[in-house]
């Protein structure tokens, strides 16, 4: 196999290896919190009042 | 912060997650010209074959005008809407849940459509080093690559779309240095030789408006950025204007050059005509810098698209007009990591259509629709909320000139584009049309309309 051959091996390798660790944590976040966390429901409000006193 | 199973650490997360507010103007900047700088590599070319070398000028400063009349009407709509989702956001406030589903969807659609075309190209470009190289490894690691950023965290990626876009763009300034423009004798470029005028009349200039938009597509994205700045009233008008007097240099530089190194037949039909015009003057470094240039202009515009198109899939979710799930913020990196993952797939599946050119016309489509939007927003703006009745970050000068040049700038445009390709654009508004009935008729009912619009929001002028 030509060295252009082997780096597209590697190329797929370390695509297949990102993947992974996406899919990985993804899961890990979504087994360990709670729904109402991950979507932050209770401060949204507050986040927006901040923002347009101090930022807007 | 490690992610721990433990009541206590998720009790605390429950107070404070958000979006990381850590983004300033230079960052900003990133967002919108990495979107963008693409367009001045490839695409912008074609509005020589519809218009003629003079015509694709006319077409680059007219869009200059719309795009700076749509960054004007945004950034001062955007300093007062301070959310995640930009004209999105801007269309719930000002035009309602209907109006704000499909500015929502267009934005998607036309982030994500372009997100496939960058990594196709960056692929089909490593495939012409040598026979052996493939290119679907390289479109698989692009999008590895820069989803994993997106995912870790928005302040990081866009510190790396800044540095790979300043060098792409300083590659467009290698190439110009490397005529030696400034020296009379010396100079390789040929305007005289090589330029035809108006070839096609001033219908050819119309039809030219598509693809000078190439020049610019996108620098409206810096909108999106906006809940995580810093400081939105600093950040965002500063960043996008900035960026809108880079791209308006740049998009001149680039027409200079390559109508004075390609013929303007050969222009008008060449895939990367910064690149041929590179290659005309057979000097090795700078061919080397446009070569790389064009690889990193493709790859910033697509960590900016995954960027841009998660934030507007994340806002409509946290509206409820799409399903809620959609919303969720990744604890650790305070990023919307839901929606990032959920597109990937969506995006790549548009980018092996083998229709990449109704891929890209649809993207096109999308955004002209937004623009439209954006000048009758900009009207309504005004009327609900007058001068001191609200704080402004930035206040658009010579209201209602800009709102008006943008309307008609963009009709025109769309007439153009009509020309070419009306199948693409009768289908487009019979998909938004179809999409508005699936909302009205089954998704609207499941819209939290209470916490829609919300409750510390200024009431309009008159109320």
């Amino acid at each position: 196999m030509s060295f252009w051959g082997v780096m597209n091996w590697v190329a797929y390798g370390f695509s297949a290896l990102i993947f992974a660790w996406l899919v990985k944590d993804f899961i890990n976040v979504e087994r360990k919190y709670d729904e109402a966390v991950l979507l932050g429901l209770e401060d949204f409000d507050e986040e927006i009042e901040s923002l347009k006193q101090g930022g807007g | 912060m490690t992610i721990e199973p433990t009541n206590e650490i998720v009790t605390e997360e429950k107070e404070r997650i958000h979006l990381s507010k850590v983004l300033g103007p230079i960052h900003i900047w990133a967002l919108g010209v990495g979107i963008v700088l693409v367009g001045e590599f490839m695409g912008w070319n074609f509005a020589i074959a519809k218009g003629g070398s003079l015509g694709a000028i006319i077409a680059c400063w007219a869009m200059g005008l719309l795009y700076v009349s749509l960054v004007m009407i945004n950034t001062e709509i955007g300093s007062v809407v301070p959310e995640a989702g930009g004209q999105y956001a801007m269309a719930k406030y000002l035009l309602g849940p209907l109006a704000a589903f499909n500015v929502g969807l267009m934005i998607v659609f036309q982030y994500a459509m372009l997100q496939a075309a960058d990594v196709l190209v960056v692929g089909a470009i490593l495939q012409t080093l040598h026979p052996d190289i493939q290119s679907l490894p390289y479109i698989l690691l692009s999008l590895a690559v820069l989803t994993m950023l997106n995912y870790r965290g928005i302040h990081a990626t866009l510190t790396v779309n800044f540095i790979i876009t300043a060098i792409a763009y300083v590659t467009i300034f290698i190439l110009l240095f490397g005529t030696q423009f400034y020296s009379p004798e010396a100079s390789l470029l040929r305007h005289e030789e090589l330029m035809s005028g108006l070839p096609y009349g001033w219908l050819g200039i119309i039809a030219a408006f598509q693809f000078g938009i190439w020049f610019y597509l996108g620098i409206e994205g810096t909108a999106l950025g906006a809940e995580e700045c810093r400081s939105t009233g600093r950040s965002l008008p500063l960043g996008a204007l900035t960026g809108m007097v880079t791209l308006i240099i740049g998009a001149t530089v680039t027409w200079y050059v390559a109508s004075g190194m390609v013929d303007w037949v050969k222009l008008g039909e060449s895939v990367y005509p910064l690149y041929d015009a590179a290659l005309a003057t057979k000097i090795p470094f700078v061919i080397g810098a446009l070569f790389v240039g064009t690889i990193l202009s493709c790859l910033a515009s697509a960590i900016g698209c995954i960027a841009d198109s998660s934030r507007a899939w994340f806002s409509m979710a946290r509206d409820t007009l799409i399903p809620r799930w959609f919303g969720g913020i990744h604890p650790k990196y305070k990023t919307p990591h839901r929606a990032i993952l959920f597109l990937l797939p969506i995006s790549l599946s548009f980018g092996f259509t083998g229709l990449l050119d109704q891929v890209i016309t649809f993207s096109i489509f999308s955004g002209l629709l937004v623009y439209v939007l954006m000048g009758y927003m900009m009207f309504k703006f005004r009327k609900m909320y007058p001068m001191g009745t609200i704080e402004r970050g930035y206040i658009s000068p010579w209201h209602p000139f800009p709102a008006i040049a943008l309307i008609l700038l963009t009709l025109l445009t769309l007439v153009g584009m009509y020309l070419g390709y009306w199948i693409n654009l009768l289908s487009g508004f019979l998909f938004y049309i179809l999409a508005s009935m699936w909302f009205v008729l089954h998704r609207y009912k499941f819209v939290d309309t209470n916490s829609f619009i919300k409750k510390r929001w200024p009431r309009p002028f008159g109320y």
